[in-house]
C-alpha cells in the first residue's frame, strides 16, 4: 500500500521537473553558502590551533611573568635547581629585511618533546643549530621571503606557519637583545613528585594551564562570526525558497492527498510518505550543497586568508581540506532547514479535513491578516533593534541590532508595499491601471517572501558596500597622511643604520626614526614606538581623535603617551590617565590617534625618551623628507653610492600602493560573499515568479478573454516585476543605510576597536541597483516566455466546463 | 447579419492523435436574436462559442462579424474585437479575483470605452447586487458571482453576448433566477445572445435553439 501512495505521490515531480529543480538547487544554494562559509570558519580555527600548537606550544602547562613580559634567567635557574622539568622561551618580533617574524628562541636541549612540531635532527644538525650564526626553521613560504636577507641558515619544516621562525635561544636573545629576560617556561609532562612549590620559589611567576584558546582565534571571532551571519543570511534566504516550493507542491497534491485518504490510506501513512519525501530531497540537496559549498570554500579561501592576513597577521593556508564533521553539519542543517520550512505545510495536511476541496491559490499564506500581523511583528522589532542599539553594548548586542534590524525591515516589506499598493489602485481611474495595482497587491503574497529576500540581499549588499566604501575613503585619507614621508628605509643592522644616521641628513629635509620595542601595557602585548614629535611629519600630518593643546610638545619632552583609537576604547580609557610602559615608566595619556587596520594596541611616546628608557631599541627603520622631486634621486643614490640594498629603500607612491593592495584584497572575500546572497535572492526571485506563472492563468484568461492581448499582459507582467523590484530596491536603501551605521558605529567600533565616518555612494547604489535589475529581469525571462507563447488553448481551457 | 460562421472546421491534436471537433459549420445570429446551442458532451459547443468570441481562430471557414472576417485578423484585430463587439459569460464566473464587485463590474466597459454610470445603476439595481458592490468575489456565492459576471458583460453593452453553460454551476431555481435576468437584461440592451446549455428547459426560453453533434450543426 505504502509504495503504490509514495508512487502517486511522486508522480507530481515526474511532471514537474522544473519545480523540483527549484526545491533541489534552492535548497542546495542554501547549504552550499552556509557550508562554505563554516569550511572556511573550520579551516580558519585549525589552522590557528595548529600554529598555537607549535608556536606557543598550547598543550603544555606554562610558566609565565604575573607582571611585565619576562621572567629573569635568575629564575629559571633557581627552578631548574628545584628539580623543575622546565625549558626556557625567548619570543620577539624581529624583521630581517622588510619581513617581520616572529622569532622564537627554545633550548633544544631541556625542550620538552611534546613542545614542538619540528625536529632539530641529527647531532651535527643540532649543533649547528646551536652555534653561529644559527638556524631558523620556518614554514616555505617565509623562507622564501628571508632568503638572501639573512646569515642564519634556513631550514623548512612543514608544520611551521608562515611569518614565524624557531632558532636557538642564545641566538634569539642576542638578536632580539633580551639579555639574560625569558618570555615563558615550559613544564614538562614529567615531572618529580616532590618538588617544591611554586608560589614558595618564584611568586612573580604564574602558571599557565594548557588548552587555552590561541590569541589569534579570540581576535579573529568577530571576523568568523561575520562570515557565519552572511553565511546564515543566504540559507535563511534559500530557505525561502523551499518554504515556497514545498508549500506549492503540497497545495498542488492535495487533490491527491484527499483521494488517496479516501481509498484508505491512514493520515500517519500519508505524513510518513511525506516525511520522507521531504528527507530524501534534503539529502540530495544536502550533498549537492555540500559539494558546491565546497567549491565556494575553496574559491573564497585564498581571500579570507588575505584577509586575515591583512587585519589580524593570522596566517591561514589558501588549501582547503575535507573533514568529515563539516559534511556531516552541511547535510544536517539541509535537512533541519528542510523540516523547519516545510513544517508548515505538513502541519497543514495533518489538520486538513477529509472533505476540503483543493485550493489553488491556497499556498500564498500570507492573507491580509497575515500580512497585518507580520507588519506588527516587524515595528516591533525596528523598535528593539532601536533600542539594543541605544542601551546595548557588546559585540553579540550589535549582532542582535542587526538582526533585528533586517528581521523588522524583511517581515515589514509585505505590508508597507501593499499599503502603497492600495494608495496607487485608489488613485487609479483606468480599468487596466486598476486591475495592474490591484492584482500586483494580489501577487504580494506569493512574492512576499522572494521580495523579502530581495530586500535582505539588497540591504547587505548597501550596507556592507557603504561600509567597505566608507573605511576606504577614510582609510585612503588617513594613509594619505600618516605616510607622509618621501622615502622609508631599513638598515640590515645597527652598523649601517648609524652610517644612515650620519649619510641622510646631509641630503634630506629630515630625518624621521621609526623605531619600536614591544611590551606589555595594562595587561595587553602592543608595541611602543617613539616618535620625534619636534618634526613637522607628526604635528602637521598626524591625524589625532582627541588630545591636549600641547600635544606634540609633551609627547616632545617626554611627558606625555599617545595611544590608539582600540586601545582607548578597549581599555576606557582617557586623557589624562597615566600608563605605566613596561619597566616601570609612568607617563600619562595626552593624546588618541586613529590607526585603521591595525587590531592591535599602540602607544607613541618621544622618540628621545623611548631610546632613554629602551636603550636595546632597534634603530634600523627611517623616514625620510624630501622634496618630493628629488625623493627618486634620493631612493638611487641610497642604493649606488650609500649601498642600501634596493628592497630596503621604499618611496611614499610604492607603499601607498603596497597598503591599499592589502586593503582591497581584505575585502574580496565581502564582495564575494555579497555577490552569492544577491545571486541566492536572485534565484528566489526566479523560483517564486516560476512558481506564480504556474497559478497565474485563472487570473490573467479573464482580462484577455475582455481584449488584452498575450503580449500586452505579458508586458504587464514585467512592468509589475520591475515596479515590485523598484519598490524593493528603495525599500533596501534606507535599511541598507541603517545596516551600514551599526556596522560602523557599533560591530566595527566592538570587533576592531575603531569607528568610522559613514560616507555614502549613491554611484555604488546605481551600480547595485542595475545588477538588482539585471537578476530580477533574468528572473522573470522564463515565466515570461511561457506567458508570450502560451497558446490560446491553453487559456481556453480556464474557461471549459470540463475542467 | 450580426454574426455569420461559414464553413468553419476545427481540430486539436491530442495524445490520442487529431481530432476533429467542427467540421465544417454554417451558422448564423441576427441582430437581437436569443439562440441555445446544444448537443452532448464534446459535441463542440464551447469551441464554437470560443471560436464566435474571437478566443480561438479556425482551421478553415470564415467568422464575419459586422462584414468583417474575425478568422482573418490577428492577434490585436480579435483582441479589439472581443473588448469592442463581444461579451462572454462562462460556467465558472471568471470574475476578475483581485477586484471587488463594483470594479469586475466596470472594468469590461471602460477597457471598451463605453462606461456609462446611469445604465452600470440601473443593472447593478435590477441583478440585485447593490450590496455586494465592496465585496469581493471569494466573498460571494455561485449565483452572486454569475449575477456579477453578467453584469460585467452587458455593463460594456456589447452587440453580442456569448454565455457557456452559465447556469451549470448553480442550482435550478438561482439558474433560472439568473437565466430570466440575463434574457431579460439582454432584450433591454439590443444584444444578440448564443447560448451554450445542456438544459433543453432553458433552451426553450430562447429564440432558437441549434443543436450539434459529431462537429456538425443538426
Amino acid at each position: 500500500m505504502l509504495w503504490t501512495a509514495a508512487t502517486a505521490l511522486l508522480a507530481h515531480w515526474r511532471h514537474r521537473p522544473l519545480q523540483l529543480a527549484t526545491l533541489v538547487l534552492g535548497l542546495s544554494l542554501a547549504t552550499a553558502l552556509w557550508s562554505g562559509v563554516q569550511a572556511i570558519n573550520a579551516e580558519a580555527r585549525a589552522s590557528y590551533a595548529r600554529a598555537a600548537s607549535v608556536l606557543d606550544q598550547k598543550e603544555l602547562t606554562q610558566l609565565v611573568p604575573r607582571r611585565g613580559d619576562s621572567i629573569p634567567q635568575s629564575t629559571y635557574v633557581q627552578l631548574r635547581r628545584a628539580g623543575w622539568n622546565v625549558s626556557p622561551v625567548i619570543e620577539g618580533d624581529h624583521r630581517v629585511g622588510n619581513t617581520r617574524v616572529r622569532l622564537i628562541g627554545i633550548d633544544p636541549l631541556t625542550m620538552p618533546a611534546k613542545a614542538g612540531g619540528f625536529e632539530t635532527g641529527r647531532t651535527s644538525d643540532l649543533t649547528a643549530f646551536m652555534s653561529q650564526p644559527g638556524v631558523l626553521i620556518v614554514s616555505q613560504g617565509t623562507a622564501l621571503k628571508l632568503k638572501g636577507h639573512t646569515q642564519m641558515q634556513l631550514r623548512i619544516s612543514p608544520d611551521m606557519p608562515d611569518g614565524a621562525a624557531f632558532t636557538d635561544i642564545g641566538i634569539a636573545e642576542s638578536t632580539l637583545k633580551r639579555r639574560g629576560q625569558l618570555s615563558r617556561l615550559l613544564v614538562a609532562l614529567e615531572q618529580r613528585p616532590d618538588l617544591p612549590s611554586l608560589g614558595t620559589l618564584a611568586p612573580e611567576i604564574a602558571m599557565k594551564e594548557p588548552g587555552d584558546r590561541p590569541d589569534v582565534a579570540q581576535l579573529t571571532d568577530s571576523f568568523h562570526l561575520n562570515l557565519t551571519a552572511f553565511g546564515f543570511l543566504a540559507f535563511v534566504v534559500g530557505l525561502f525558497i523551499v518554504y515556497a516550493t514545498v508549500g506549492l507542491a503540497f497545495e498542488q497534491r492535495r487533490a491527491t492527498f484527499r483521494t488517496l485518504r479516501s481509498l484508505g490510506l491512514p493520515l500517519s501513512s500519508l505524513t510518513l510518505l511525506l516525511v520522507t519525501e521531504l528527507l530524501v530531497l534534503a539529502f540530495v540537496a544536502g550533498v549537492v550543497g555540500v559539494g558546491i559549498g565546497y567549491i565556494v570554500a575553496s574559491l573564497l579561501l585564498p581571500g579570507v586568508a588575505a584577509t586575515l592576513q591583512g587585519l589580524y597577521g593570522a596566517s591561514v593556508p589558501p588549501a582547503l581540506s575535507i573533514r568529515l564533521s563539516w559534511w556531516a553539519t552541511g547535510l544536517a542543517m539541509a535537512i533541519a532547514g528542510t523540516i523547519l520550512s516545510s513544517a508548515e505545510s505538513l502541519w497543514r495536511v495533518r489538520s486538513m479535513p477529509l472533505l476540503t476541496a483543493a485550493q489553488p491559490r491556497a499556498w500564498v499564506r500570507a492573507t491580509a491578516v497575515g500580512i497585518r500581523l507580520q507588519l506588527a511583528a516587524g515595528l516591533l522589532l525596528l523598535m528593539m533593534s532601536g533600542a539594543l542599539a541605544t542601551f546595548g553594548h557588546g559585540l553579540m548586542v550589535g549582532f542582535a541590532v542587526l538582526g533585528c534590524l533586517l528581521l523588522g525591515a524583511a517581515l515589514m516589506l509585505p505590508g508597507v508595499l501593499s499599503a502603497c499598493l492600495a494608495v496607487l489602485q485608489k488613485r487609479s481611474s483606468r480599468a487596466l491601471v486598476t486591475w495592474f495595482w490591484a492584482d500586483t497587491r494580489q501577487q504580494l503574497p506569493g512574492l512576499s517572501l522572494a521580495l523579502m529576500a530581495l530586500l535582505l540581499a539588497l540591504a547587505a549588499n548597501v550596507g556592507v558596500g557603504t561600509m567597505v566604501s566608507s573605511f576606504r575613503l577614510t582609510f585612503i585619507g588617513w594613509l594619505d597622511q600618516r605616510l607622509a614621508a618621501e622615502l622609508y628605509v631599513t638598515a640590515r643592522d645597527e652598523r649601517e643604520a648609524s652610517r644612515l644616521r650620519a649619510w641622510l641628513p646631509a641630503r634630506s629635509t629630515s630625518v624621521v626614526p621609526i623605531w619600536s620595542v614591544e611590551g606589555e601595557v595594562l595587561g595587553d602585548r602592543l608595541e611602543i614606538f617613539g616618535a620625534a614629535a619636534d618634526d613637522p611629519t607628526y604635528r602637521d600630518n598626524w591625524p589625532l581623535l582627541s588630545g591636549t593643546v600641547d600635544v606634540w610638545d609633551r609627547i616632545a619632552a617626554g611627558q606625555g603617551a599617545l595611544i590608539n583609537e582600540q586601545f582607548w576604547r578597549r581599555k576606557g580609557l582617557g586623557i589624562g590617565n597615566r600608563l605605566v610602559l613596561p619597566g616601570g615608566w609612568e607617563v600619562p595619556i595626552v593624546g588618541v590617534y586613529s590607526d585603521y587596520g591595525n587590531p592591535k594596541g599602540q602607544v607613541i611616546v618621544g622618540i628621545d625618551a623611548l631610546a632613554a628608557h629602551y636603550p636595546d631599541v632597534s634603530k634600523l627603520r627611517y623616514g625620510v623628507r624630501v622634496p618630493p622631486a628629488d625623493a627618486p634621486e634620493l631612493k638611487e643614490r641610497l642604493t649606488s653610492e650609500f649601498g642600501l640594498a634596493a628592497e630596503n629603500v621604499i618611496d611614499q607612491t610604492s607603499l601607498k600602493r603596497q597598503s591599499r593592495a592589502v586593503f582591497d584584497r581584505t575585502f574580496v572575500v565581502t564582495g564575494a560573499l555579497n555577490a552569492f546572497t544577491l545571486g541566492v535572492a536572485g534565484f528566489a526571485m526566479f523560483s517564486s515568479l516560476l512558481t506564480l506563472s504556474g497559478v497565474r492563468l485563472p487570473q490573467l484568461a479573464p482580462v484577455w478573454a475582455m481584449g488584452i492581448r498575450r503580449r500586452d499582459l505579458a508586458l504587464l507582467e514585467v512592468l509589475r516585476t520591475l515596479a515590485l523590484w523598484l519598490a524593493t530596491f528603495i525599500a533596501a536603501l534606507p535599511v541598507g543605510l541603517a545596516l551600514a551605521w551599526v556596522l560602523l558605529s557599533i560591530v566595527n567600533v566592538e570587533a576592531f576597536g575603531w569607528r568610522l565616518p559613514m560616507r555614502i555612494f549613491p554611484m555604488d547604489w546605481l551600480i547595485l541597483g542595475m545588477v538588482a535589475l539585471a537578476a530580477a529581469i533574468v528572473s522573470i525571462f522564463v515565466p515570461l516566455r511561457r506567458l508570450a507563447t502560451i497558446a490560446p488553448s491553453d487559456l481556453l481551457r480556464v474557461f471549459a466546463n470540463e475542467r | 447579419m450580426l454574426l455569420s460562421l461559414r464553413n468553419v472546421s476545427k481540430s486539436y491534436t491530442t495524445a490520442e492523435g487529431r481530432l476533429e471537433i467542427l467540421k465544417g459549420i454554417d451558422f448564423d445570429l441576427d441582430a437581437g436574436e436569443s439562440v441555445a446551442l446544444t448537443g452532448e458532451s464534446g459535441s463542440g459547443k464551447s469551441t464554437l462559442l470560443h471560436l464566435a468570441g474571437g478566443l480561438d481562430h479556425p482551421d478553415t471557414g470564415q467568422i464575419l462579424s459586422a462584414g468583417r472576417d474575425i478568422a482573418a485578423l490577428d492577434d490585436r484585430g480579435r483582441a479589439e474585437y472581443r473588448r469592442e463587439a463581444v461579451g462572454l459569460v462562462f460556467q465558472q464566473f471568471n470574475l476578475i479575483p483581485s477586484l471587488d464587485v463594483a470594479a469586475n463590474i466596470s472594468f469590461h466597459a471602460k477597457l471598451a470605452g463605453r462606461h456609462d454610470r446611469e445604465w452600470e445603476r440601473e443593472l447593478v439595481g435590477r441583478l440585485g447586487i447593490e450590496a455586494l458592490l465592496s465585496r469581493y468575489p471569494e466573498q460571494l456565492s455561485g449565483g452572486q458571482q454569475q449575477r456579477v459576471a453578467i453584469g460585467r458583460t452587458l455593463a460594456a453593452r456589447p452587440p453580442l453576448v456569448l454565455a457557456d453553460e452559465p447556469t451549470g454551476n448553480l442550482d435550478e431555481s438561482t439558474g433560472d433566477a439568473v437565466i430570466g435576468i440575463m434574457l431579460s437584461l439582454t432584450k433591454s440592451a439590443g444584444a444578440a445572445l448564443l447560448m451554450v446549455t445542456h438544459s433543453s428547459r432553458l433552451a426553450q426560453r430562447l429564440d432558437r435553439k441549434v443543436h450539434l453533434s459529431g462537429g456538425k450543426i443538426v
